[in-house]
């Protein structure tokens, strides 16, 4: 039905009887011909303010309180998923230590071995290579050091660093443990607060 | 809800206190039961906090409450054979002089309990259409009827409140 055509009485109390007196609440398509109807017609209005009355009626209803025990349950419940995998998710730009997962911290210190036995030989075998390729080449430590394309794709501290990242590895998440306690040594402070791990960044992105 | 998409628990207990008695009204209105109704308000709330991180502002948040509230009654009542009409108990038949007594708490406690004694498709029609303020073919595709069906259901739960509320306040709902 358009809204040009006039509306039956008797849909408009089948209105009425299914959705009250409010006009807000009848089918949109047809809330125009009702309400033109209504200017006119003192039966129509009538249905309409039968229909308010039960309305009003309804906008009565009232339910009981829920009960405190109910509020503190759902606190409870929603504090325990706080600690799991469904809590919210932390800030992207959190310090590094703090975005890392509990469980993630435990395997930190199992997989330092792992680490050590991929990098050691890694390192040696750059070494080695190095190694030969100075002496193929006669390029002398004195010489300026030729800009190394590798390099170009990431941040690095040490020329070695780029190895780890070959590896998979987080540059400053995965540095061993052992062998760095003293200063000077060329190791990477673990938890630098002027670094950011560039693994972790992609994995936000 | 920014504070709680980042897990501000005092954001989550503010909106708690906020919105608890409505999502609670609303699943009893559905259910007609206030134990299985708390229940469903507390997955509701849940579900708050566990899906804040992905929330989108496409709604308001006592909106979104309620879409929640009213899915999972729905699922609870599918679940759930369907009452018998004579199975439902009749509300309270207030006397007529005690009637004009009722305080406007009692009045709306027995309108609240009419609409609770309702078969279980005409109270969900009518809570969705008159309470929770649905379009009739956004409520209707909720409880996957036509809209004449759902334009049925909710003529016949009127005329069943009516008939039951006629003592109640006699000036309010003449004829």
């Amino acid at each position: 039905m358009n809204e040009t055509s006039p509306m039956p009485l008797a849909r408009l109390r089948a209105l009425v009887d299914a959705y009250g007196a409010n006009p807000e609440r009848w089918p949109a398509a047809e809330r125009a011909a009702a309400e033109q109807l209504l200017r006119t017609s003192p039966e129509a209005q009538r249905y309409r303010d039968a229909a308010a009355g039960l309305d009003a009626l309804l906008d009565l209803a009232c339910e009981p309180e829920p009960s405190a025990a109910l509020r503190d349950r759902i606190l409870a419940t929603t504090a325990s998923r706080a600690s799991n995998d469904d809590a919210p998710l932390p800030r992207r730009h959190a310090p590094h230590s703090a975005v890392r997962p509990a469980t993630a911290r435990r395997h930190h210190t199992g997989a330092r071995n792992t680490i050590l036995r991929r990098v050691v030989p890694a390192v040696l075998a750059a070494a080695g290579i190095a190694l030969v390729l100075w002496s193929f080449t006669g390029t002398g430590p004195s010489q300026a050091p030729r800009p190394v394309t590798v390099a170009e794709i990431g941040v690095y501290d040490l020329p070695t660093d780029v190895l780890l990242t070959g590896a998979g590895l987080d540059l400053l998440d995965e540095v061993p443990a052992f062998g760095c306690e003293g200063s000077g040594l060329g190791c990477l402070d673990p938890a630098p607060a002027n670094h950011q791990s560039a693994l972790t960044l992609e994995a936000y992105v | 809800m920014l504070r709680i998409k980042e897990g501000d628990r005092d954001a989550f207990r503010a909106a708690l206190d906020r919105h608890l008695g409505s999502v609670v009204a609303c699943a009893r209105r559905m259910l007609g039961d206030s134990a299985a109704a708390e229940d469903v308000a507390q997955e509701t709330f849940l579900r708050l906090w566990t899906n804040a991180p992905r929330w989108q502002p496409t709604a308001r948040l006592s909106t979104w409450l309620h879409r929640v509230a009213v899915n999972l009654c729905l699922d609870r009542l599918r679940r759930t054979p369907t009452t018998s009409l004579d199975d439902i108990p009749e509300p309270p038949d207030p006397q007529p002089s005690a009637a004009a007594q009722l305080q406007a708490h009692d009045i709306g406690r027995r309108v609240g309990a009419a609409v609770a004694a309702l078969p279980v498709q005409q109270r969900i029609a009518i809570t969705l259409c008159h309470y929770e303020g649905l379009g009739n073919i956004e409520a209707a595709a909720m409880m996957a009827i036509s809209v004449e069906a759902l334009e049925s259901l909710l003529a016949r739960g009127r005329r069943t409140l009516r008939a039951r509320l006629r003592n109640l306040l006699p000036e309010l709902l003449a004829e």
